[in-house]
C-alpha cells in the first residue's frame, strides 16, 4: 500500500481534528420555521392585488 | 474498497483520518451489502488505528468525565470489535477497548437522543452492547430525538438517530413512528456525503434496499 511506503507525519492539531470530526454534535442553531402571525395581513393582501387569471380569448 | 481508499489518494493521512472518521461504518459494504472483505482492507483499517492510535485508556463515562472523549472510545471500540469480527481474531484483543457505560437516562430526552446520533455508528447489526440494550430500553425518546431534529432542519442529526430506530425496526422492536417515510424524507433532502452513507445504512436495515 502506498500509505506503508510513505512517511506519515501526525501532529496534535491532526489529531485534535480527528477527535472533533468523530463527534459529530448537532446543529448549534436550529432552522425551523417560527409562527408570524403579522404575515398573515400581508398574504390576505397579496391574495387580494393579485391580478385576475387570463380568460380564454373569444372568437378565435 | 478500504484498501483502494488509500491507495489512490493523494494524501494517504487524509485517508487513513477518513476511515477512523466513518469508523464502524466503513464495514456497512461487508455487513450489508454483499462486498468482499479483503486482508488489504483489514490492514487499511488497522494502519488508520497505527497512524491515529486511540485513547489508551478508557475515558470515564459522562457526567463523571468528559462527553466526546467518551463518544469518540465508542466509535472506536466498534470499528475495532466488527475488524476483530471480519478478520476472525475475535478474543486476541482489539485495537481499542471498550469503554464503560452507556447513555441510559433518557429523561432529557433532547439532550440524550444527540447522544445516540453521535453514537450512531454503533447502530450496525453485527454490534450489541450496553448502548444498543439503552436504544432499545427508549424507542420513544429516539423518535422524539429524530422528530426534533427534522424540525430543527438538522437534518444529518435527525438521519443518525433515525439509523437507530432502523436498527430497532429491524429487530422487530415496536416503534412510536414509521421510519420508512421519514429515511424517505431525509434522503430527499440530502446534506451531504454523510447523510447519503446513514441514510443508505437506514435503508438497508428497513430493507428498502436489496443487498
Amino acid at each position: 500500500m502506498l500509505a506503508q511506503h510513505t512517511p506519515l507525519l501526525v501532529t496534535p492539531t491532526d489529531a485534535t481534528a480527528l477527535g472533533t470530526a468523530m463527534v459529530e454534535p448537532e446543529a448549534v442553531l436550529s432552522d425551523a420555521p417560527t409562527y408570524a402571525p403579522e404575515a398573515t395581513g400581508a398574504l390576505l393582501l397579496g391574495l387580494l392585488i393579485s391580478p385576475k387569471e387570463p380568460k380564454e380569448p373569444k372568437g378565435k | 474498497m478500504l484498501a483502494e481508499h488509500v491507495e489512490r489518494a493523494d494524501d494517504p493521512k487524509a485517508a487513513l483520518a477518513a476511515i477512523r472518521v466513518v469508523g464502524a461504518d466503513a464495514f456497512a459494504p461487508y455487513l450489508l451489502a454483499e462486498a468482499v472483505f479483503h486482508p488489504d482492507d483489514a490492514a487499511a483499517v488497522s494502519q488508520s488505528f497505527a497512524v491515529f492510535p486511540p485513547a489508551v485508556s478508557t475515558p470515564d463515562p459522562p457526567p463523571s468525565g468528559p462527553a466526546e472523549p467518551w463518544i469518540v472510545a465508542w466509535r472506536d471500540w466498534a470499528t475495532a470489535a466488527l475488524l476483530a469480527r471480519l478478520t476472525g481474531t475475535q478474543g486476541d484483543g482489539t485495537l481499542a477497548p471498550r469503554p464503560e457505560g452507556a447513555p441510559t437516562d433518557h429523561t432529557d430526552w433532547q439532550r440524550w437522543s444527540v447522544r445516540m446520533s453521535q453514537l450512531s455508528p454503533l447502530a450496525l447489526p453485527a454490534l450489541d452492547g450496553p448502548v444498543h440494550a439503552a436504544a432499545r430500553a427508549a424507542p420513544l425518546a429516539l423518535a422524539r430525538g429524530a422528530t426534533r431534529a427534522v424540525l430543527r432542519r438538522d437534518f444529518p442529526t435527525a438521519t443518525r438517530i433515525v439509523r437507530w430506530l432502523a436498527l430497532l425496526h429491524a429487530e422487530g422492536v415496536r416503534l412510536p413512528l414509521d421510519p420508512v417515510p421519514l429515511v424517505e424524507h431525509l434522503r430527499l433532502h440530502g446534506g451531504g456525503p454523510r447523510l447519503a452513507l446513514d441514510a443508505a445504512i437506514a435503508r438497508r436495515l428497513l430493507g428498502l434496499e436489496a443487498p
